[in-house]
């Protein structure tokens, strides 16, 4: 079978080959929340009075409420350039992304819900190529190749880097396959206040859809920007000042914090003994909720709810990951589960790049 | 999905799928077991069969830290919400593929439980001509199947001889190999003869009776070998004579109402060793077995009274006499054997024959004094069962006995006796051995310096072709003869101590898995290895003795 890029060029696309690699490095590990702007003050109702509460995780004979969790990820190469209009140079960017949702059973196995769980392959391309030429493009690289692509378009900006903007366009991707897979959970009846779903990473899709499908669920993050302020004043402090304080079991206040267009209500929850820790924000995990109903987006989140969440989170802290992911102390099982899934699921480096 | 599905092959770079080994995970609710035999979706819509070698279960936990972090940093009243990742690993040995592809199995390939067609098929029994039942595997998932051995391959012509290995009192050596000569005589017993020496107490003294009960169970064990639960018919008993008239003058230790019965019927003798007998260098040197020659000046002294006519004596006394003279200082014909030799001899001889089983045949025919060689010419072509009685006897005339029994039987069948008995009258003869390692120890020279051993190594390398056909038994293969235990088609595994799976060489190419197995097998079942298996080993029951066995 021909590969991807010799179909390009024979359909027309003036694009070169390149040693194929991987973009999953560093520079896209940043904070996810770091657009965030602080907070002023807190958003709970009603509010925590020294800032913080301590709580006791729910006796292990209660059924926990958090019984599915869904984690996205992506794996993107650079597979070749293409040159536009004899002038403009511009990467390739292939990619898999997929989503895979896992439920817990009764017997604290973890299991694979298929129907949630999809993988794609894409190929971004810059949006100097007309959608009427991408749809060519497509159509005979699927008809003529291993495998089916989805080819996307990324937008060019000379002020930033092509790569990441090829890269930016497949998360995006990904963030959409999370948004649906949401959406069909909701739509089937799976999700309830006593069966939430567990979202790795915060709630920053920077899409436009509707929230009440994510009233029963929260996004639990393993890392986030300790400069993120909180207070004003004299008495705005950096939540890594916070967190670094709190002893095990205890949660900050809920902060509300804008994603895109919607309020978001975020906190803060230390899942492990700090005296275990290597650093003072191991074991610390930032949790995020929509708000959604007009109260709430009033007057913050109800505070028994908070309360109640982050009791059945701190039961999540065994098992755990350690040694597996560095991660570890701050990681939910069932995630790691489910990235693991994904990750196992998805075709070998060696396979993909050959594709091209 | 079939529901005998249990789990799907993994091949990974690490431990990738050979055309001999195959690794599959398995479904959480099944039970496995090493010997387990299982089948393999392959190519071309073939089917490979595999032998269960070890089991492992395995987390996605890196370490013991790991689980210990995971518990709350050791906190024993921890209760983790989530179970671990983790799953549990067969690796099995490729048998047999339905359309001989020896291509390594594919990733995720359908496992399932093999049926009672399939692991026949597998082991290669289906293409045995001859079957001798030889037990029957159970396996995991509840199903008997029944085990054949290749006639062809257990007594010859083209294998031969059994080794059978395993510690003392787990029901295993002696009852299996009595289960197997059973078998043998139900299925082929009109060419078969048998020769079996009883070494412990009244064990195999009365194989022709019924035992006290035969329960359903002992019955539905021999049904599922398509057997059935009888003892040994047309059996013949040789005890050691002694002179001991209440005791049926012999000194045996089967209970005296059966030894009544026994010679009532016509089916006992005492056996006994006169001059001429001994006066013959393959008998002589038996009685000197396990005496040191480093220097052979023994060897002179039984070529000088075997071939010298001056010891032709009729009696004991007058043959011991003979060889007193030789003891004199300044005896004649002495020049090539020293006086100090002949002492020794003299001295070794008179303590060891002094026993009344060295004794001249008696007029009084209530002695029932047979000698050894007449029993078993006579008896030996009407394919009978010989049972010869050696347990009261010393170690040293133990070795003599069991040499002396094999001897004429391998002479037989090499026509030395042909005025007596034609070798194709003969049939094949099968001796069983208990405490082989006695007979034919590890290290012996096959030389002059253990006549034993030397006709031991004589019949487990030629009788094969001849239609004599050893079964040893020992508690350690590793006090036995490597070339015994080579020339052995069929092999049994007992109940052994890690100690001896260490020391024994043929054990170190076991499994892990199977030493720990062959470490605790319980009693009634062995691990198997015979030429036509597929595989090295199998792990078979067999049915309770059905015969009488006296309590102890």
């Amino acid at each position: 079978m021909p590969r991807v890029l010799q179909v390009l060029k024979e359909s027309g696309l003036d694009c070169l080959s390149c040693e194929a690699f991987n973009l999953d490095y560093d520079r896209f590990q940043h904070y996810r929340d770091r657009d965030e702007h602080p907070a002023e003050k807190p958003f709970e109702d009603p509010l925590l009075e020294q800032g913080r509460r301590r709580l006791d995780e729910t006796p292990p004979d209660v059924p926990t409420i958090l019984r599915y969790f869904l984690d996205g990820s992506r794996r993107t190469y650079h597979v070749g350039d293409v040159i536009v209009g004899r002038r403009k140079y511009y990467p390739l960017v292939g990619g898999q992304v997929g989503v895979a949702v896992v439920e817990r059973l009764a017997d604290g196995h973890v299991t694979p819900l298929r129907e949630f769980c999809e993988i794609r392959s894409v190929l971004a391309i810059p949006d100097q190529i007309p959608d009427a030429d991408r749809g060519l493009f497509e159509e005979r690289v699927n008809s003529r190749c291993r495998g089916t692509f989805r080819l996307l378009n990324y937008t060019v900006d000379p002020a930033k880097d092509a790569v990441d903007l090829a890269v930016a366009r497949i998360m995006s991707e990904m963030h959409d396959a999370e948004i649906r897979v949401v959406k069909q959970m909701a739509a089937g009846n799976l999700l309830s206040g006593s069966q939430m779903l567990v979202i790795d990473g915060p709630l920053r899709f920077r899409k436009r859809f509707d929230i009440v499908q994510f009233r029963n669920v929260i996004g639990v993050s393993k890392s986030f920007r300790p400069t993120f302020t909180v207070g004003r004043g004299r008495k705005r402090v950096g939540v890594g000042t916070i967190t670094s304080d709190l002893d095990f079991g205890e949660r900050t206040n809920v902060f509300r914090v804008i994603g895109y267009d919607k309020v978001i209500g975020a906190w803060y929850l230390r899942l492990r003994d700090p005296a275990r820790m290597s650093n003072p924000l191991q074991g610390v995990v930032k949790v995020e909720q929509y708000a959604i109903d007009p109260k709430e987006k009033e007057n913050g989140l109800d505070g028994v709810r908070v309360d109640n969440v982050s009791r059945f989170l701190l039961r999540e802290r065994n098992v755990t990951p350690y040694k597996i992911d560095r991660r570890w102390a701050s990681h939910i099982y069932p995630i790691y589960l489910a990235e693991t899934f994904l990750k196992t699921s998805f075709r070998s480096d060696m396979y993909f790049k050959a594709l091209f | 999905m079939s529901s005998q599905t249990i789990g799907k092959v993994t091949a990974t770079e690490s431990r990738p799928t050979t055309c001999d080994v195959v690794r599959f995970w398995i479904d959480d609710d099944v039970i496995l077991r090493p010997f387990d035999i299982v089948k393999i979706d392959h190519l071309h819509d073939s089917h490979t069969y595999a032998i269960v070698q070890g089991l492992h279960h395995m987390t996605d936990s890196p370490g013991h830290l790991a689980s210990y972090v995971s518990s709350d940093f050791g906190s024993l009243q921890a209760e983790p919400l989530n179970k671990r990742l983790g799953t549990t690993v067969a690796e099995a040995h490729i048998l047999f593929n339905t359309k001989e592809i020896e291509m390594p199995l594919r990733n995720g390939a359908r496992v399932e439980w093999a049926d009672i067609d399939g692991i026949r098929r597998a082991l290669g029994l289906d293409s045995i001509l001859q079957g001798i039942p030889g037990g029957w595997i159970e396996t995991s998932n509840g199903q008997s199947v029944p085990i054949e051995f290749d006639a062809r391959y257990l007594i010859g012509p083209e294998g031969a001889h059994l080794n059978i290995a395993g510690i003392s009192g787990m029901a295993a050596k002696t009852s299996y190999v009595m289960f197997l000569l059973n078998s043998i005589y139900q299925s082929i017993g009109g060419d078969v003869s048998i020769v079996l020496f009883n070494v412990k107490g009244s064990d195999l003294l009365a194989i022709d009776r019924d035992p006290e009960a035969l329960t359903d169970k002992v019955r539905d064990q021999w049904g599922k070998c398509a057997l059935s639960p009888t003892p040994f018919r047309n059996v013949v008993y040789l005890y050691p004579f002694a002179n001991r008239p209440h005791n049926c003058f012999t000194n045996s230790h089967n209970a005296i109402g059966i030894l009544r019965e026994q010679y009532e019927q016509g089916i006992a003798s005492n056996y006994y060793y006169d001059v001429s007998t001994v006066r013959d260098y393959r008998i002589l040197p038996l009685i000197f077995a396990d005496v040191e020659d480093p220097t052979g000046t023994m060897e002179s002294v039984f070529q000088a009274v075997c071939e010298s006519d001056a010891f032709d004596r009729d009696s004991w006394g007058a043959f011991r006499s003979e060889v007193r003279q030789r003891t004199q200082a300044g005896q004649r014909g002495g020049r090539d054997i020293s006086v100090q030799s002949w002492r020794k001899f003299s001295r070794i001889l008179r303590t060891r024959t002094q026993g009344d089983l060295f004794t001249e045949k008696s007029v009084q025919a209530e002695r029932f004094q047979e000698l050894v060689f007449d029993s078993v010419i006579k008896h030996l072509p009407e394919r009978r069962v010989i049972v010869v009685d050696i347990e009261p006897l010393p170690a040293y005339l133990q070795a003599l006995v069991v040499g002396d029994v094999v001897n004429t039987i391998y002479r037989a069948k090499l026509g030395d006796f042909e005025e007596d008995v034609a070798p194709r009258e003969l049939g094949k003869v099968i001796v069983f051995a208990d405490e082989l390692n006695k007979y034919a120890p590890k290290g012996s020279q096959s030389g002059g310096g253990r006549a034993l051993t030397s006709t031991l190594l004589e019949i487990t390398e030629r009788g094969r072709s001849l239609g004599v056909v050893l079964f040893g038994a020992e508690q350690f293969r590793s006090g036995v003869h490597d070339r015994v235990l080579g020339n052995c088609s069929t092999n049994a595994y007992g109940r052994t101590s890690p100690v001896e799976i260490q020391k024994c060489a043929d054990y170190r190419h076991f499994p892990d898995a199977y030493k720990a197995t062959v470490a605790r097998l319980p009693q009634g079942q062995l691990l198997l290895q015979h030429a036509v298996f597929r595989t090295h080993l199998i792990r078979t029951r067999f049915p309770e003795p059905c015969y009488y066995q006296p309590k102890a």
